[in-house]
C-alpha cells in the first residue's frame, strides 16, 4: 500500500494531452501530476477471499507522496487510523486509545485484510529515484492506447524489484500495473475498472488488486467522493490528529 | 461560577477577573466557530454464546450468555467529540440483565500554536500506556496484568476508568499526556459494571485521587515512553519506562516499581525495600509471517518478571498480600500468584483473511501450570463472526491454574454481529 496512498494519488492524476515521450518523460508527467496534489477521498475497500467478503469504508487525506492519514469509518473499524509521513507509519486504535508504531515484520501485515500491506505505504519515493525505466511496447486496454513501461529497481529497499506499468497514452492515467519479485514471479496485478471526472480532471474511481500469491482473493478500491487541491494544514498529519 | 463572579462588585474582583476574561477572549478568537452538530454514528454489537463447563465433581454445566452493546459517537465537529458505550449482559443462570457503561467521555481540542492543537478528554474511557498485549509493566494506569482479560478477543485487555487527560503534541511523533484518575472503589475499574454498582453510595475520599503524566517520543529508531503515577488510594509513587523497537523481530519492554508515599498502604517501611520488592518488568516479542496464498502466521511471546517475588513453587500461593507492581488496586485478578515469572504466548494462523485459528496460553512456569485457549473464528459476511473456542487449565489444585478446579475446562460457541 505504498499502494493505498499511491492508488489514490494515481487516481487523482489530471488528464493531460498526449505526446510521444521517453519512458522518463512519461513517468515524470505521471508523477508531476500526483506529487503536487492534496486530496480528501471518501471510499470503500471491498476484500474478497475464499471464505467471504468484507467491506471497509474510509476517509483519506493526502499531501504529495509523503503524507497520508486514513480514518476507517465502517462500523467494525470505526475510528481506527493510519498515519504515514515519509517512512513512518503509526496506527491508532480508539477503543484502547493506543498508538502503535509499525516496524519490521508488522509492516508486512496486510491492511485490514486487504491485498495491500502497510509496507506498501512506506518509502513512497518517485519511480525515477528507485527504478530504471524503459518503454517496451504500446498496447490497448479496454480500447485505450497505453504506453507499456518496464521498471527495474536500482536499489534493494523497494517492495517490488520489477514493475510493469500501462499508462494511458492520452490521459496519462495508470490503466494497469504488475509487480514482480526479484525472481521474476508475478506478485500483484492492479487494474483500473472505472474512471471518474471531477472538476475537469479524470482519474480512476474503481481499482482492483489481485495478489497473485493468494488464491481467490482480490481487493477493490472504490472512490465515492474526491476533493482535490484543498487546504490541508500540517496538523492533519500529526500524532495529535491521529489520536484525536 | 462566572455568573456569580459577575454579581460581585468592587475593583479587586474586576482585576482578578481580567486575566480570565482576557484568556477567554483570546481562546474565543482562536477557536473556529462551529455550528452545533447532532450527527451521531452508531455501532451495535450483538453476541450470543453457549458454553459447557466442567463444575465440581466433574459435573458438566451449561450456560448461555447474551451481550448487546450500543456505541454512540458524535460526528460532524472537528473540535468536540463525545462517545457513549452501553453494554447489557444477560446470562441464562441469572435472567436479570447487567448494565455496564464502559465508555462515556467528551473530547475537545483547542489551539496550542498556529499549527497545532491540544486536546482534553474527560469521562470514563481507556488510555493505554506502555506496550504489551497482556503483560504491560509500563501500564501504570491499569496495571501490568489485565483485569478480566478476554483471550478470545483481538484486544485482550479492555479496562476503563473515570479520568481526565490532556494531550499536548511535542512535534510530529512526540507528546506529553497528563492524567488525573478519579478515585474508584475496589472492583470499579474494569468494564464499568458490577464493581461500580456494588460500590454505589460510597464516595471515595478526594485524597485518593491519582495523577500522573507520560512523555512519549523516539530515541533513534526506538519508541520510548516514560511515565509517572501517584496512586492516591494506596499512596505510592510509580515510575515506569517502556521501549519498542525492531531487531529482525518486533520487541517491546517495560519496567516499573513502587515507592511508598505519605501514609502509604504498601507493606514496606523503607522506600528502597519497597522499590526492590515491587519491581516488575515485562517484555514481548512479536513476529508476523505473511505466506503465500493469503496465509499469515502471528507469533507472540510475552513475559512478566518480578525479580523479588517467589521463584520456588509454594502451596501458600497468595500469602504475600502485596499487590505486584503495576497491578490495579483491585489486585492480581488474573492469577492471584506472586510468582516471579509468568509467560503469555499467542499463535494466530489465518489461512484467509476471513478465517482464523488461534491458541493463546498463559503459563506459570514456577509451578508448571497454565491456561490454554484454542479457538477458531470465521467471518463469512461483513460484521458477522462465528467462533468456537475452549479454555483448558493444566496443573494441580494448589497451582495458579488447575485442571480439577471448577471451570478448569470449558468449551463455547458464539455468534457475533456488528452493524
Amino acid at each position: 500500500m505504498k499502494r493505498f496512498a499511491l492508488l489514490i494519488c494515481i487516481a487523482l492524476l489530471p488528464a493531460v494531452s498526449a505526446a510521444a515521450q521517453s519512458a522518463e518523460e512519461i513517468i515524470q508527467r505521471l508523477e508531476a501530476n500526483q506529487t503536487h496534489e492534496t486530496s480528501r477521498v471518501e471510499g470503500r475497500m471491498v476484500i474478497h477471499d475464499r471464505f467471504g467478503r468484507r467491506t471497509t469504508e474510509f476517509i483519506m487525506f493526502a499531501r504529495g507522496t509523503d503524507d497520508a492519514l486514513i480514518e476507517f469509518t465502517s462500523a467494525e473499524e470505526a475510528g481506527q487510523k493510519v498515519l504515514r509521513t515519509g517512512d513512518e507509519i503509526y496506527l491508532y486504535y480508539p477503543d484502547a486509545s493506543e498508538l502503535i508504531r509499525l516496524q519490521g515484520a508488522a509492516l508486512r501485515q496486510s491492511m485490514l485484510g486487504s491485498d495491500v500491506s502497510y509496507e506498501d505505504m512506506t518509502g513512497n519515493r518517485g519511480y525515477l529515484d528507485t527504478y530504471d525505466v524503459r518503454v517496451t511496447d504500446r498496447e490497448e486496454i479496454d480500447g485505450s492506447p497505453c504506453h507499456v513501461l518496464e521498471l527495474e529497481a536500482t536499489s534493494r529497499d523497494v517492495a517490488y524489484p520489477r514493475q510493469k506499468l500501462w499508462v494511458d497514452a492520452e490521459l496519462y492515467v495508470m490503466r494497469k500495473a504488475e509487480q514482480y519479485a526479484l525472481s521474476g514471479r508475478l506478485l500483484k496485478v492492479m487494474e483500473v475498472e472505472e474512471l471518474m471526472r471531477e472538476e475537469g480532471k479524470i482519474f480512476p474511481s474503481h481499482i482492483t488488486i489481485r495478489d497473485q500469491l493468494k488464491q481467490d482473493t482480490r481487493t477493490e478500491f472504490i472512490i465515492e467522493e474526491a476533493r482535490i487541491n484543498i487546504d490541508l494544514p500540517n496538523r492533519i498529519f500529526s500524532v495529535e490528529e491521529l489520536t484525536w | 461560577m462566572v455568573g456569580r463572579a459577575n454579581t460581585r462588585p468592587g475593583p479587586a474582583t474586576s482585576q482578578a477577573a481580567l486575566p480570565g476574561t482576557l484568556l477567554l477572549a483570546v481562546l474565543a478568537a482562536l477557536i473556529p466557530s462551529q455550528p452545533a452538530s447532532a450527527e451521531v454514528n452508531q455501532r451495535v454489537t450483538l453476541e450470543a454464546a453457549h458454553a459447557v463447563t466442567r463444575g465440581e465433581d466433574d459435573e458438566l454445566l451449561a450456560a448461555g450468555t447474551g451481550l448487546a452493546e450500543l456505541d454512540l459517537r458524535s460526528a460532524g465537529s472537528r473540535y468536540v467529540r463525545g462517545r457513549l458505550q452501553l453494554r447489557a449482559r444477560v446470562e441464562s443462570n441469572d435472567p436479570a440483565a447487567e448494565l455496564e457503561v464502559p465508555r462515556a467521555f467528551i473530547k475537545a481540542r483547542f489551539p496550542l500554536t498556529e499549527e497545532s492543537y491540544f486536546h482534553l478528554t474527560a469521562g470514563r474511557t481507556r488510555l493505554t500506556w506502555g506496550d504489551g498485549a497482556f503483560y504491560n509493566a509500563g501500564d501504570t494506569l491499569f496495571g501490568a496484568l489485565g483485569e478480566n482479560p478476554d483471550f478470545t478477543a483481538d484486544t485482550i485487555r479492555d479496562e476503563t476508568s473515570w479520568l481526565a487527560a490532556a494531550f499536548f503534541p511535542l512535534g510530529r511523533f512526540a507528546f506529553v499526556e497528563p492524567v488525573v484518575l478519579v478515585p474508584l472503589p475496589e472492583g470499579a475499574i474494569g468494564s464499568g459494571g458490577a464493581g461500580a454498582a456494588a460500590a454505589a453510595g460510597e464516595p471515595a475520599a478526594a485524597h485518593d485521587t491519582s495523577g500522573g503524566v507520560r512523555v512519549q517520543g523516539k530515541l533513534g529508531e526506538i519508541k520510548s515512553e516514560a511515565s509517572y503515577l501517584f496512586r492516591g488510594t494506596e499512596s505510592y509513587h510509580q515510575p515506569a519506562v517502556s521501549l519498542q523497537g525492531n531487531l529482525g523481530i518486533d520487541w517491546y519492554a517495560g519496567a516499573t516499581t513502587r515507592i511508598p508515599g505519605p501514609d502509604s498502604r504498601l507493606p514496606w517501611d523503607d522506600a528502597a525495600d519497597a522499590a526492590r520488592e515491587e519491581a516488575a518488568a515485562s517484555f514481548g516479542l512479536l513476529h508476523i509471517e505473511e505466506g503465500a496464498s493469503g496465509q499469515s502466521l502471528t507469533l507472540r511471546l510475552e513475559g512478566l518478571v518480578r525479580p523479588w517475588k517467589e521463584w520456588e513453587e509454594t502451596d501458600a500461593r497468595g500469602a504475600d498480600a502485596a499487590v505486584p507492581a503495576g497491578d490495579t488496586a483491585a489486585g492480581d485478578a488474573a492469577t492471584g500468584a506472586p510468582y516471579g515469572l509468568e509467560l503469555f504466548g499467542e499463535v494466530v494462523w489465518q489461512p484467509a483473511q476471513s478465517l482464523q485459528f488461534y491458541l493463546r496460553n498463559v503459563t506459570s512456569p514456577i509451578d508448571a501450570s497454565g491456561l490454554f485457549v484454542p479457538g477458531a473464528a470465521w467471518m463469512p459476511y461483513d460484521g458477522l463472526t462465528l467462533s468456537l473456542f475452549a479454555a483448558l487449565q493444566a496443573g494441580e489444585v494448589s497451582d495458579v491454574y488447575g485442571w480439577q478446579r471448577p471451570g478448569g475446562a470449558s468449551v463455547a460457541t458464539s455468534i457475533r454481529y456488528v452493524y
